[in-house]
């Protein structure tokens, strides 16, 4: 159900993201389900794959996508349970997608284009500063409720109280930037700029067509609503499954607003500027762990 | 003599009265036998031990007392590493040695350049010292007392400093030999400073007599001993700031002996911090930071200078150095398990540490072997000089892969189990210990991701600039794939990880037994944790995982079972005519990084730039890494010293006659001290 869940979500999430956006600009812009009638055509296409290649260009989307899908098997909705679930599941939760970007990183080396290796690096670069936020994050949530997995973590800061809520929001906020960072969208990447150089997440794909590309689309919007379900555990209380079905969507579609605005109304950094801007996630973590820290008085 | 403890020593009889005395390539194979007559006769003991049983100890007579031979679980746990390592290290050997037989083709580039007369005997010699050096390692493990250890410990020392020795032709390998060779002396004299000091305040040489250290000495001396034993093991093992003999003899030595060097000496030194905190030997709380901090730096400053490095096997054995750095986070948790009473987080540490040295050893072995595999392909580990090398050997290409993602840790493989129960452990500290410890253990956390991401892109850098792309360079003689004999063991070792990647659970129910030398109750501690229950849930969500990738393949070759399948160009963005040149380098892709982390990691660069309107040089551009804490600590005090000693030259005349006079003056002091009784 989750998992059902997860990929409907995800399956509508760009479309949503572009709606909002052509709104703010004054745009009619194109119908909802664009991003999925692009993903479906991509789907039937055949491909064209560089002589340079070897076949770890060709099985790395795969491997990619199979990644995003295991991380979200480890994510429960409110009151519907993850696929599995077992102590310390957020670590393996990282590491998989870790995984997925190793893999799409190669993939990327694979071409023997210097835009992708470009790409390649910075995607490297961005995302090593993200992970210990998220790690440390986790370390705090673990302190405060003392469980070792997505699913009592969030049910035990459920059934919590003021403090807790106050958490929950200062998390969902950090969770939210790091997924900026892993979906690579702005301010750290611009996924509509029309300049290699400038660009991370786009360059690394340029040389993918067809059913590759289709899945690697597929793979990023999952992993908004990868990042969009962890948000919304941290405010889906004890209620009904229909009331709780609903509040996702809600926050789903918050969530793609927040989205959208910041890439109304916000330039890229400096690429430069990117590392700091990361790191910043990981003192902010901090903080929310001395916090607790000091909140607990241990 | 009937103690089953002996019986490795045929091998190491074989090894000295038959090698020697056949053709090259006959003395291979016998060396090989010898190693397996050593393993078998290891492993029958080893295993019997890890299944719970135990094993009479024997004894040595000598003049100089009755020594002790016996096995524990601990040693039959490094004694499996040893063993599977070192065979798998004399196999590969069979075929890469190979190219150094003097019948070997004489147009391939690495025979041609490093090809001379003296190749048999070296070879032959080579071949001896092999199962001398396996066996050595396997008796460090067996060994309480600890002058006996120390002497065994030199044979190790020794016989792998042969080995490293062997391409002496090679530029630098004399010279990194030497270095290593000395570093492995600082390690013995600091051992034999420990050794005395414990048998000055204690009475005891053995490693149990540590045990009684902190009632008989108190707590400052017996932290002196404990630090001296550390900084001994330290050394060996590569622990931050005793790391510099690794970066150089790593590359020097023929890829296999890499293998085993990187796979099991530098965990021997690992061993013997074990054996020591074993003991307890002094507060372990204060020890337990101490291996922390050392571990963290090691892990962190390891993995940041790997990624600078253009040298494949320097990168390589800069993430030996990374890899200690988490195995000691894992012994730092362990004790401090101990010292906070807190026998979980003991669990959780050791188990970490310990199949992290076994998982290493595995997968750095395979990496070592790959880049052996890329040496004989194309006489170079420099990886600005590679290129597209993955559709010439895709064999090698594929191990190098799995090993790369074993190392980053990530999953399914098994690099990912021991980071795992690492991070659980690092996680349980957080919530089971007070304030400023919860904070310094956050930090840890933090650090160890950090490792985990510049690990990931550090090989990202090797696999992608070395394995794919296209040839930067056009080398005489096209790359050709390792032959059998050198991927036998590489399969063998690759299916090592992907068992203990997928099936945890059986690992930790191996390891309990050795695990129960550490603390008492493992079996009840393991099933409190819920350590089974997690790994087996580790295992489904890697086989789901598996399964999903296999789905998803099948799903795309449905797909695009009627569509146009094309071969093309790169996109160039419009370009047509891009060149090899063009790609991106090893340097271009870790440049945020240098510059990120600018005064800690620093490259030397050499260039000649065009200036005047008739340049006289060409322009040249060359960058070279350089170690900075091996530069301030080492090579910076050491220029001072050679200056400062360099004035008592002058006593060095070279007349016989000066010479008898310092003796003569020598004894006449000696008198007359005597004399007034000082």
């Amino acid at each position: 159900m989750t998992i059902l869940i997860i990929i409907l979500t995800s399956l509508l999430f760009p479309g949503l993201i572009n709606v909002i956006r052509s709104l703010m600009s004054g745009r009619k812009g194109p119908g909802m389900l664009q991003p999925l009638k692009d993903m479906i055509r991509l789907f039937r296409k055949g491909s064209v794959y560089s002589k340079t290649t070897t076949i770890i260009f060709r099985i790395a989307p795969a491997i990619s996508f199979a990644a995003v899908i295991s991380a979200a098997m480890v994510l429960p909705i409110g009151p519907w349970q993850a696929v599995f679930s077992f102590n310390g599941d957020f670590i393996f939760f990282i590491y998989v997608l870790g995984l997925g970007r190793f893999m799409a990183i190669i993939a990327a080396m694979d071409t023997g284009s210097s835009f992708e290796g470009m790409g390649a690096s910075r995607e490297a670069h961005f995302s090593m500063f993200a992970e210990p936020a998220f790690l440390v994050l986790f370390g705090a949530l673990v302190l405060f409720t003392g469980h070792y997995s997505f699913s009592e973590i969030f049910i035990a800061m459920r059934s919590g109280y003021g403090f807790s809520y106050g958490i929950g929001i200062i998390s969902a906020f950090l969770i939210f930037m790091f997924s900026l960072i892993e979906t690579c969208r702005l301010p750290v990447d611009d996924p509509r700029t029309h300049l290699e150089l400038t660009m991370v997440h786009e360059v690394m794909i340029l040389d993918n067509s067809g059913f590759d590309l289709g899945l690697l689309h597929l793979t990023n919007a999952l992993k908004f609503a990868l990042f969009g379900t962890i948000i919304a555990n941290f405010f889906l209380f004890d209620v009904p499954q229909w009331v709780a079905l609903l509040a996702f969507i809600g926050i789903q579609m918050v969530y793609a607003f927040v989205v959208a605005f910041l890439e109304s109304f916000m330039a890229r950094f400096r690429m430069n500027h990117n590392p700091q801007f990361i790191m910043s996630l990981t003192s902010l973590a901090f903080l929310i762990f001395v916090g607790i820290l000091l909140y607990l008085d241990k | 003599m009937t103690n089953p403890l002996f019986f490795p020593l045929i091998g190491v009889a074989v090894a000295l009265l038959c090698v020697p005395f056949f053709k090259p390539r006959l003395a291979g194979w016998l060396s090989f036998i010898s190693s397996l007559i050593i393993a078998v006769f290891s492993l029958i003991p080893a295993i019997t031990v890890l299944l719970g049983s135990t094993v009479e100890p024997s004894f040595i007579y000598t003049s100089l007392g009755e020594f002790q031979l016996s096995i524990d679980p601990l040693s039959a746990w490094f004694i499996v590493i040893i063993n599977l390592i070192s065979l798998a290290g004399s196999l590969y050997g069979q075929e890469y040695l190979g190219h150094y037989l003097p019948t070997f083709n004489k147009l391939n580039h690495i025979a041609k350049s490093q090809h001379s007369l003296g190749r048999s005997q070296d070879l032959k010699v080579h071949y001896a010292v092999l199962p001398i050096f396996q066996a050595s390692m396997i008796y460090t493990t067996l060994i309480n007392d600890l002058f006996l250890f120390v002497v065994v410990w030199e044979m190790m020392s020794l016989t792998s400093f042969l080995l490293i020795l062997f391409d002496r032709k090679k530029d630098g390998t004399l010279k990194a030999a030497m270095n290593y060779f000395i570093q492995m002396h600082i390690s013995v004299v600091f051992l034999l400073m420990g050794t005395f000091y414990l048998f000055h305040l204690t009475g005891g040489t053995t490693f149990s007599s540590l045990a009684a250290l902190p009632d008989i000495a108190g707590a400052q001396s017996s932290l002196i001993v404990f630090m001296l034993f550390f900084i001994g093991f330290g050394i060996k093992s590569g622990f931050i700031p005793f790391h510099t003999w690794l970066p150089h003899a790593h590359p020097a030595a023929p890829s296999h002996v890499s293998g085993i060097m990187s796979g099991v000496i530098i965990k021997l030194g690992i061993y013997g911090i074990l054996r020591v905190v074993l003991q307890h030997p002094a507060d372990m709380i204060v020890i337990g930071w101490i291996i922390m901090i050392f571990s963290v730096a090691s892990g962190l400053y390891g993995v940041m200078l790997a990624i600078i490095q253009h040298n494949l096997k320097k990168l390589l054995a800069y993430h030996s150095i990374e890899n200690i750095g988490i195995i000691g986070i894992g012994i730092g948790m362990g004790v401090l398990g101990i010292g906070y009473e807190n026998p979980m987080l003991s669990m959780m540490g050791f188990a970490g540490a310990l199949l992290h040295t076994l998982n290493h050893s595995l997968f750095k072995s395979l990496l070592f072997f790959s880049a052996g595999n890329v040496y004989q392909a194309t006489g170079t580990v420099n990886i600005e000089r590679l290129g597209g090398l993955g559709k010439k050997l895709p064999y090698t290409a594929g191990f190098f892969l799995i090993s790369a993602i074993a190392i980053c840790g990530l999953p399914p493989l098994n690099g990912f189990i021991s980071e795992f129960i690492i991070f659980i452990g690092l996680f349980k500290a957080i919530h089971s210990l007070g304030l400023s410890q919860s904070f310094s253990f956050v930090l840890i956390i933090a650090a160890l991701a950090l490792i985990g991401g510049l690990a990931i892109l550090c090989f990202t850098k090797a696999y992608g600039v070395v394995f794919q792309g296209s040839p930067r360079h056009q080398f005489k003689k096209e790359p050709t794939e390792a032959g059998w004999i050198k991927k036998i063991p590489m399969f063998f070792i690759s299916a090592c990880m992907i068992f203990i990647g997928l099936f945890p659970a059986y690992i930790i129910k191996a390891m309990i037994i050795p695990l129960q030398m550490f603390m008492p109750d493992v079996d009840a501690l393991v099933g409190n944790s819920g350590m089974v229950e997690t790994l087996t849930g580790i295992s489904i969500a890697s086989g789901s995982f598996i399964g999903i990738i296999i789905i998803v393949l099948g799903l795309k070759k449905m797909a695009q079972r009627k569509v146009l399948i094309e071969q093309g160009e790169t996109w160039g963005c419009g370009y047509v005519a891009p060149n090899p040149k063009m790609q991106y380098t090893a340097s271009s892709y870790a440049r945020i990084f240098r510059k990120l982390f600018h005064p800690l990691v620093f490259m030397k660069k050499d260039k000649v730039s065009i200036e005047e309107t008739f340049p006289q040089k060409a322009y040249s551009y060359e960058s070279q890494s350089t170690d900075r804490i091996e530069d301030k600590l080492i090579s910076a005090p050491m220029l001072k010293l050679i200056k400062f000693l360099g004035r008592f030259r002058i006593f060095q005349n070279g007349q016989t006659q000066s010479y008898l006079m310092y003796g003569f003056l020598f004894i006449i002091i000696m008198l007359i001290i005597e004399f007034f009784n000082w």
